[in-house]
């Protein structure tokens, strides 16, 4: 068991988050091996990595969610699996693929979330409305989640996981159906709570958005970690994009294939 | 029941040019997600294994009492195959309203994108239907009809048909039925109304009926045989036993009857399938959770009483329940067949021509005992919404109590109200300590095992949106599993308050009080053990809470 961290040589702080030995199977097949991570504090750090890669299981097992089969977690200093209460208090958590208490309507959804962390009433309700209103879901009022569009979905959920003022975020996918204002809106959100000293871990497909955004970037795949570390330290000068395919491998040719999708030929 | 398991690979796409019928996909793909399922989980395997050997059980024991009416004259064998098959009908078109739900493996929705025509889906689902121990069982049965009216060749094909005839309208009467009522219970204005008058109606038709023909026929005892031959020539001619009857004609040689009686079958079976069509239709046109469209979270009166309450994670979580309570139509059936509980006690007996009183005594305890009892899978209803609470570090007591507490605000003064009720309707008020007693016995003891259940041992429910009244695939075994586990600790645990009123109830009315204050007693600290229990074992199971009702 390593003390605080591999590397104590940069960083007085500990990692805001740091897996240790991150391991989950399902069946006879592996979804996350021995996996390590150290998220510094006040990073905005971004998770990359093809369909099926562990991303998901990955950030459950960081949240508390799923539990590993070996390893730890640790969310600023506090072994998550060990005593997930106090664990759970400083991180937010947005959840991909998971329903929510959709028949609430929004600000009764925001609203419930901060109860459940045993906030005082009024603190949540002032909180829930300011939030709301800043993610443009203040005007659909009484209307429940669960007739919301995909991206407003995704927008509730993240006042959801920032109703209690976390230290640390997690975001499983944030940016999925969310159409580009509502985007920029959450990037903009997100961006100065990193600026006030939060620390932000977050998964996407989207290269594009990572590079924008985040100023570390790990590339998993197959349950492990490629490459992680400071964004510019990763794609060694090329662009996330391309050194993310030369990491993962896998792209497959398909000239000459696939014939029969030209719609010329009739079926 | 080996034998359906599959080779994966003939339900993958044909190597042939030529496309295979969508109606033998669709019974193919049953057969597969049954093998899939089978291959996940060594406990379908036994529940499956269970079941089968129940269903084997059943048509053994009803399939040779068929054999041995063939040695009976017709007129003694008709009545008993045309109102038992009835029955059959009857119990599938209703009891998965009530009761146990309906087997969606094959959601009809999912098929929305796939341009099946409905004409196919309907076709291909009944015979999916088919695939599955009560479907498989009620067909076996059915042909064994054959046997029983094998007394001229043409009589016997004639049965064979009319069985397969009787056994499709069972499995299609179960999807109309349940198809209906989720639709209308997806309509905002009605659904609050019709879940409640709904539920009753479909429970007490067949006792009411029952109720009726007895009047008629005049409904003494010593004309019981007489009374069922009444009651199975009225069924004969009605949808429920058409199919059952027009080979017993046959086989009396009355050609022409029985040949109006299936042509007549053979009409309502299609009748069936059209009402089953049109009710998808309509689910199709407003599909699944976007159907009410404009529906609005408005405070209801007893939030305005939650909110009084302190700041707590509990209060929270029970004001969450409380608009569920209202919101979703899943909690709406659950506390339509609470409602359900105490008719039938009235019903049934008088259907039986026996006198109600003694049962409206029980009808309190009894609604209280299912009242406490419902909640034991109250986690699955949230599905993978739960992880709100896995995420916040929500204590598991503060989750218990919260779900408690939210039930005992609406049920504690409908089952106070139903038990005064009772005792005075029976003109037993010198029963009413018993009666409470045993009810607060009963209650308390539901509301802690079901602290403890939801906790322990979840199982898959209807998600949210979904037809109220399905079953989640591989469900069944360990949701019969967990129902009778925690409904035999639910009486264990009320024992102490159910002794004493029994005894009040038999002659010693003093024992009354003893009933009363046992159940005020153990009623309160069965519930406070169970929150603290049940609140331990789900701190120590989150995860795993979670994983299991975010299946299906």
């Amino acid at each position: 068991m390593n003390d605080a961290g591999p590397g104590p040589d940069a960083t007085p702080p500990p990692p805001a988050l740091a897996l240790r030995g991150l391991t989950k199977r399902f069946g006879t097949t592996t979804a996350v091996d021995r996996l390590d991570l150290d998220v510094p504090a006040g990073s905005f750090y971004g998770v990359v990595g093809p369909n099926g890669a562990g991303k998901t299981t990955t950030l459950s097992m960081a949240t508390g969610l799923l539990r590993p089969d070996a390893g730890r977690a640790l969310v600023l200093g506090e072994d998550l699996w060990a005593d997930p209460v106090r664990a759970k208090r400083r991180l937010g958590v947005l959840p991909d693929g998971v329903r929510l208490f959709d028949r609430l309507s929004g600000p009764e959804l925001v609203r419930y979330t901060g109860l459940l962390r045993g906030m005082p009433r009024d603190v949540v309700e002032a909180r829930a409305a300011e939030l709301l209103d800043a993610l443009g879901l203040a005007s659909a009022g009484p209307t429940l989640v669960v007739d919301y569009s995909a991206g407003m979905t995704k927008k509730v959920a993240l006042a959801c996981a920032l109703v209690h003022a976390p230290r640390l975020l997690v975001l499983d996918e944030p940016f999925e159906a969310v159409d580009p204002v509502s985007g920029a809106t959450i990037r903009e959100i997100l961006g100065a709570y990193v600026e006030g000293g939060g620390t932000v871990v977050l998964s996407s497909h989207v290269m594009d958005l990572v590079e924008r955004l985040c100023d570390h970037v790990a590339v998993i795949a197959a349950g492990r970690v490629l490459a992680a570390g400071p964004l510019e330290e990763v794609r060694g000068g090329a662009r996330l994009e391309e050194r993310f395919v030369e990491l993962v491998g896998g792209h497959r040719d398909i000239t000459g294939s696939l014939a029969w999708l030209r719609s010329s030929r009739t079926p | 029941m080996a034998a359906v398991v599959p080779d994966p690979v003939s339900t993958s796409l044909p190597a042939s040019t030529r496309a295979p019928r969508p109606e033998l996909v669709l019974v193919r793909l049953k057969l597969a997600l049954l093998a899939g399922g089978l291959r996940r989980s060594p406990w379908q395997v036994v529940a499956l294994v269970l079941g089968a050997l129940a269903g084997l059980v059943v048509v053994g024991l009803l399939g040779s009492g068929l054999v041995a009416l063939r040695w009976q004259p017709v007129d003694v064998a008709a009545p008993v195959v045309v109102g038992v098959g009835s029955v059959a009908v009857l119990g599938w078109a209703v009891l998965p309203l009530v009761a146990f739900g309906v087997d969606e493996t094959l959601d009809p929705s999912r098929f929305a994108t796939f341009a099946v025509p409905r004409r196919a889906l309907v076709v291909g689902l009944l015979g999916a239907g088919l695939v599955g121990v009560p479907g498989a069982a009620t067909l076996l049965l059915a042909l064994a009809t054959t046997v029983t009216w094998s007394r001229s060749v043409p009589a016997a094909l004639l049965a064979l048909v009319a069985g397969v005839v009787a056994a499709l309208t069972c499995v299609a009467a179960s999807r109309a039925t349940t198809t209906a009522a989720a639709s209308l219970l997806r309509a905002r204005r009605t659904r609050d109304v019709l879940a409640i008058v709904g539920g009753v109606a479909a429970v007490s038709v067949g006792p009411l009926v029952n109720v009726l023909t007895s009047r008629l026929a005049g409904g003494a005892v010593d004309g019981a045989l007489g009374v069922a031959r009444a009651l199975a020539a009225v069924a004969g001619w009605t949808p429920l036993g058409l199919a059952w009857a027009a080979p017993a004609d046959a086989a009396a040689g009355r050609w022409g009857l029985a040949a109006v009686r299936f042509a007549l079958a053979v009409a309502v079976l299609v009748l069936v399938l059209a009402g089953w069509g049109a009710a998808l239709r309509r689910a199709e046109a407003q599909p699944g959770t976007h159907a009410a469209a404009g529906r609005s979270g408005r405070p209801g009166v007893l939030d305005a009483v939650v909110r009084r309450l302190p700041d707590r994670p509990a209060v929270a979580v029970a004001q969450r329940c409380l608009r569920y309570w209202r919101r979703d139509p899943r909690y709406l059936v659950s506390a339509a067949s609470l409602a359900v509980v105490p008719l039938l006690l009235v019903v049934l007996p008088l259907s039986q021509g026996s006198s109600v009183g003694p049962w409206l005594l029980a009808g309190g305890p009894l609604a209280a005992f299912a009242a406490g009892w419902s909640l034991h899978n109250d986690v699955a209803y949230d599905h993978s919404a739960f992880a709100a609470h896995v995420a916040t570090g929500l204590r598991g007591r503060d989750d218990r109590a919260g779900r408690v507490l939210a039930a005992a605000c609406w049920q504690l003064p409908v089952l106070l109200a139903l038990t005064l009720a009772g005792a005075l309707l029976a003109g037993r008020a010198d029963l009413l300590p018993a009666v409470l007693g045993a009810a607060t016995g009963c209650y308390g003891a539901g509301l802690g095992v079901s602290s403890v259940a939801s906790a322990l041992t979840p199982y898959a429910a209807p998600p949210p949106g979904a037809n109220p009244f399905q079953t989640p695939r591989g469900a069944a075994a360990a949701t019969l599993v967990a129902q009778f586990a925690s409904s035999a600790a639910v009486t264990v645990l009320a024992l102490p308050a159910l002794v004493p009123a029994v005894v009040a109830v038999l002659g010693s009315s003093w024992a009354g009080w003893t009933a009363l204050a046992a159940g005020l007693l153990t009623g309160p600290l069965w519930t406070v053990v169970g929150i603290r229990q049940g609140g331990a074992v789900l701190d120590r199971r989150l995860p795993e809470v979670l994983a299991a009702v975010s299946r299906a």
